[in-house]
């Protein structure tokens, strides 16, 4: 429980690598809406009928399609593929911050970034396949369950979701064997990104490995990263409903929201953060146990993989 | 007795049954009851077999003999993919799945086994299959049958038909969905002979189309009979009074309902369902008894259901025309069942939604789809239009109807209602919203339709228009009327409507004629500009721009002398300003347009722009300070419910970033949460 507080509190502690990953995300964000905003400013800048009206309402929202009918929708393709692109490369900086670094040098962080991003990515791809594996469990039990009757929330028919009840005590406990197969593969993600900065490790494959058998022998671990998952969950959404409580109309109406909006997506990328010292955290407690010299062991520059 | 002394003791005074309580009639029947049935069915839920017998009893309500009759055979739109149902159903994707998802043990059909004439001649041989709409050989939804003699002009035959039926797969409002199965168009039913001048026919003819995916029902009124067998496990509601109920040696059960006046009769047959009754009361309205059927999981929604089934009582009751029938059974299917057969009206049996978890203490899906369905027992159940070809003439008009009834009980739309039971309690924030029941169906975004509105359903140009136009679209037009002749008048016309067409089948033309009668107002232009042309309207304040005027600059004329050369200066303090307003009508509903300009100094200016014209520049210079033109507005008093787009209607001078920064910080913190939630799995 101890790791999973230090890992909050580093992922809150880190700002500068949050406001990093912050500005990421506000870039790409405002790729997508670029295209947007000529055509919002022409259609409702000087619509007073539109004034003092929330989004969800029909004079905005139900003027929307009219409005895009000639085009300037939001990009979504290309800037999604651009956060896939500076995920991989950031994620490199922030292990070095949360394996003990000393403070924050931009340079650095872009550095660490660069040296790890090949790597990274290709761990990720591997560890693709053990997601694939994780998932079997999940969907092997929720297609047992279909065949005795019982229903998940893979299996519900979609109705269910409006007229029924979706969440009964079946659906919860199998939701949480989804979600247990879903942290276990996320850790050991983390974990496998951390093997590689720490031990300069260049055989993804072998990293992967490590990371999924190292994760696999520490289930402690996976349930309190699951945790640690629905904290960032229940925080993201309790501020969400902060910012929807906002009243919206006027312009600095939604400059505060999109204020308290970055306050959110702040939150979740401090959570992000954390999550990869909680992997970091779990490296170094295997390291201090024995017999771990497998961990440590160098994978020789020429075997790459 | 008991009746006035229950009266006195709750303090209200109903007004007289029209029917007893056995569905009959109190005095001269309400309609012409020209095709009555005595209905006899059993049901083997376990084979999904159905068979009955069907006593008809038809009058030729025309001034020549008929010796061919024509009948619907719906259920076989569910006999194989090359039903037009089927193919028409397989270009266009819907809530309704309907026999696209069908698997090899889905598909149903119905047989006709035999009609005797009173006299044991068996029609059945006769036989023929006919494909009016399309010439579609592999569709079975209409067949004719040929007497050995005609039925003489204002005469009467009685045929006993025998058939038999395999229960499709719930799709379209009928079918089996596990321990459910609902019977609409479940029986062989006699088309309509439409005898001049009913609905602009000119000669004697049958009005019998074959069972289309966009299309509902058209039908006589009459008596119904009906004698339902089913295993003793099923709850059954039907069309009508229940008038007995025997249980049979082998374990079956038969339910006998009756009703006289109406035009079709469904049922729903199902085991674990829950029943709850309650009475409709109300000062100077006949009282009704009220039956809703919903799954056991999903009883808290009955309350619901049964207080918005009054409240459409009562705003018809009291606007249209008195319910007359004695009950009505609502059905809130289960879950599974509720996008497939939820939402459709039957003569006083109608299926609505059931949740599990309903909101509380309203919940509007469940209210909103109870009132349209009820208010379809006016709205073309007794005011008995053409579904097939006028489907607007229910649909829009219930529409409409179904606005003015939640606008009365003053409750909108509220997205955070489709979010599942067991969330609403953390997410509910987040989408809660209040939308006006107006709204929610709009008449589409382009000034200029496909197609026109009072149309065969089949025979829309996009299969996405047929249900904007038959709903959204419809009721805007009709809104469009109402703004034309005023509310109190469009109300006046609504009930002369239902008055003078009610047990009868009413066409476009009948309608608009009951409007202008009313309005005293030839609205038969507008009418059949809105209903059978394809224009529609956005007009639009295109430009508003003000600029100085600078002193004029040239050679000007001094005291009567030689001109002189004045140089060029800029705009002088306490000038003119001249204002443009460019206005633009895109669509050509001949509806006048007018504009308003509302200037710096708080005076007004209106405008009327010349019938016909495309666009109009407005021109203005007034002295500085005031004159500017602050802003310009179309239809100032009130929109057009036609108008697609409601914000192009003013243009302010002053810009209002609000609306367009709300609009773009949405985007981007929506653009901001997908990029974190991907940013979470890499």
């Amino acid at each position: 429980m101890s790791r999973l507080v230090d890992a909050i509190a580093v992922g809150f502690r880190e700002r500068r690598t949050v406001a990093l990953l912050l500005c990421a995300n506000l870039l790409v964000a405002a790729l997508m809406v670029a295209p947007t905003v000529p055509v919002l400013s022409n259609a409702y800048g000087h619509a007073p009928r539109a004034v003092g009206f929330p989004v969800i309402s029909t004079p905005l929202l139900g003027s929307l399609g009219p409005v895009f009918v000639n085009g300037g929708t939001p990009s979504v393709l290309a800037p999604l593929l651009l956060a896939v692109l500076l995920q991989f490369f950031l994620v490199g900086g922030v292990v070095w911050r949360v394996c003990g670094a000393g403070p924050f040098r931009l340079g650095a962080f872009l550095g660490q970034s660069g040296r790890l991003v090949g790597r990274n990515a290709r761990l990720y791809l591997w560890l693709l396949l053990f997601l694939l594996v994780a998932m079997l469990v999940p969907v092997g039990l929720a297609a047992l369950l279909h065949v005795l009757g019982l229903r998940t929330i893979l299996t519900l028919p979609g109705e269910a979701w409006m007229f029924g009840r979706p969440f009964g005590l079946v659906s919860v406990l199998h939701l949480v064997v989804l979600v247990l197969a879903l942290a276990l593969w996320r850790l050991s993600l983390d974990v496998g990104r951390v093997l590689l900065f720490r031990d300069d490790l260049r055989v993804t494959r072998a990293a992967a490995w490590r990371a999924v058998k190292l994760v696999l022998r520490a289930p402690r671990s996976v349930a309190l990263y699951a945790v640690l998952g629905g904290l960032a969950t229940l925080a993201v959404v309790l501020l969400a409903r902060g910012r929807a409580m906002l009243p919206e109309g006027n312009a600095g109406l939604a400059l505060l929201a999109l204020g308290v909006g970055q306050a959110l997506v702040w939150t979740r990328l401090a959570f992000q953060v954390a999550g990869t010292r909680f992997a970091a955290g779990l490296v170094e407690s295997a390291s201090a146990a024995a017999p771990v010299e497998h961990l440590t062991e160098p994978i020789p520059a020429s075997r790459t993989g | 007795m008991l009746l006035p002394v229950l009266s006195l003791l709750i303090g209200v005074t109903p007004a007289p049954p029209r029917f007893d309580a056995g569905g009959r009639s109190i005095g001269p029947p309400l309609s012409e009851r020209t095709a009555s049935y005595v209905l006899e069915a059993r049901y083997d839920p376990a084979k999904r077999h159905l068979t009955g017998t069907a006593r008809l009893t038809w009058t030729n309500r025309s001034d020549v003999p008929q010796a061919t009759l024509w009948f619907h055979a719906y259920w076989n739109a569910f006999k194989a993919s090359d039903s037009t149902f089927a193919r028409e159903e397989s270009r266009a994707a819907g809530a309704r799945s309907g026999t696209s998802a069908y698997g090899k043990d889905d598909w149903g059909w119905t047989e006709l086994r035999s009609a005797r004439l009173p006299d044991g001649t068996d029609v059945r041989p006769t036989l023929r299959w006919e494909r009016p709409d399309d010439g579609n050989t592999g569709d079975q939804t209409v067949f004719t049958l040929t007497l050995p003699a005609p039925v003489p002009p204002h005469g009467q035959v009685t045929i006993d038909l025998g058939w038999e039926a395999r229960v499709p797969k719930l799709a379209a409002r009928t079918g089996v969905q596990g321990k459910y199965t609902i019977f609409g168009q479940w029986f062989p039913k006699i088309g309509v002979l439409e005898v001049p001048p009913q609905r602009g026919v000119l000669t004697p003819s049958w009005n019998c189309h074959q069972f289309h995916a966009t299309t509902e029902f058209y039908a006589d009124f009459g008596s119904y009979d009906a004698a339902l067998t089913v295993p003793r496990a099923m709850a059954v509601g039907a069309t009508g009074v229940r008038t007995g109920r025997i249980e049979n040696p082998d374990g079956t059960v038969t339910h006998r309902f009756h009703q006289d006046d109406v035009i079709d009769f469904a049922w729903v047959a199902w085991e674990g369902a829950v029943e709850v009754t309650d009475v409709f009361r109300s000062d100077g309205l006949p009282e009704v008894g009220l039956t809703v059927l919903v799954p056991a999981e999903a009883r808290r929604s009955a309350p619901q259901i049964l207080a918005a089934a009054k409240a459409a009582l009562e705003h018809a009751g009291r606007n249209w025309l008195p319910y007359p029938y004695p009950h009505l059974t609502l059905v809130g299917p289960p879950v599974g069942a509720n996008l497939e057969s939820g939402g459709m009206e039957y003569p006083t049996f109608v299926t609505a939604y059931a949740r599990t978890d309903p909101v509380e203490p309203r919940d509007v899906l469940l209210w909103e789809v109870t009132v349209h369905e009820v208010a379809h027992n006016w709205w073309q159940a007794m005011v008995a239009s053409n579904e097939f070809e006028e489907a607007w003439l229910d649909e829009g008009v219930t529409t409409w109807a179904t606005t003015q009834v939640m606008n009365g009980v003053g409750l909108g739309w509220d997205i955070a209602v489709f979010l599942p039971g067991g969330t609403r309690w953390l997410l509910d924030p987040l989408f809660r919203s209040n939308l006006p029941e107006a709204d929610v169906r709009p008449v589409g975004s382009v000034p200029r339709f496909a197609s026109s509105i009072a149309r065969p359903g089949w025979r829309f140009k996009l299969a996405g228009e047929v249900g904007r136009s038959t709903y959204g679209r419809s009721a805007g037009a009709l809104a469009t009327l109402q703004r034309e002749v005023g509310p109190e008048t469009f109300a006046r016309i609504m009930r002369t409507y239902a008055e003078r067409w009610a047990f009868r089948h009413p066409s476009t033309d009948d309608f608009l004629q009951v409007a202008s009668e009313v309005s005293g107002k030839d609205l038969r232009p507008l009418g059949n500009a809105l209903f059978r042309g394809t224009t529609g309207l956005d007009d639009a304040v295109a430009e508003l721009r003000c600029t100085p005027v600078p002193p004029v600059w040239g050679y000007l004329d001094a005291d009567g002398g030689t001109p002189t050369f004045q140089p060029r200066r800029g705009p002088a303090e306490g000038g003119n300003v001249r204002c443009e307003v460019l206005v633009e009508r895109r669509g050509d509903l001949p509806l006048p347009l007018e504009v308003q300009l509302t200037f710096e100094d708080g005076t007004k200016m209106r405008r009327e722009v010349p019938p016909g014209e495309t666009w109009t520049r407005i021109t203005t210079e007034r002295p500085l300070p005031g004159g500017r033109v602050t802003l310009a507005e179309v239809h100032p008093g009130s929109r057009p419910a036609m108008d697609t787009q409601q914000l192009n209607d003013a243009r302010s001078l002053k810009a209002t970033p609000g609306p367009a920064l709300t609009l773009i910080g949405w985007f981007v913190y929506s653009a901001q949460l997908l990029v974190a939630a991907v940013g979470s799995i890499l």
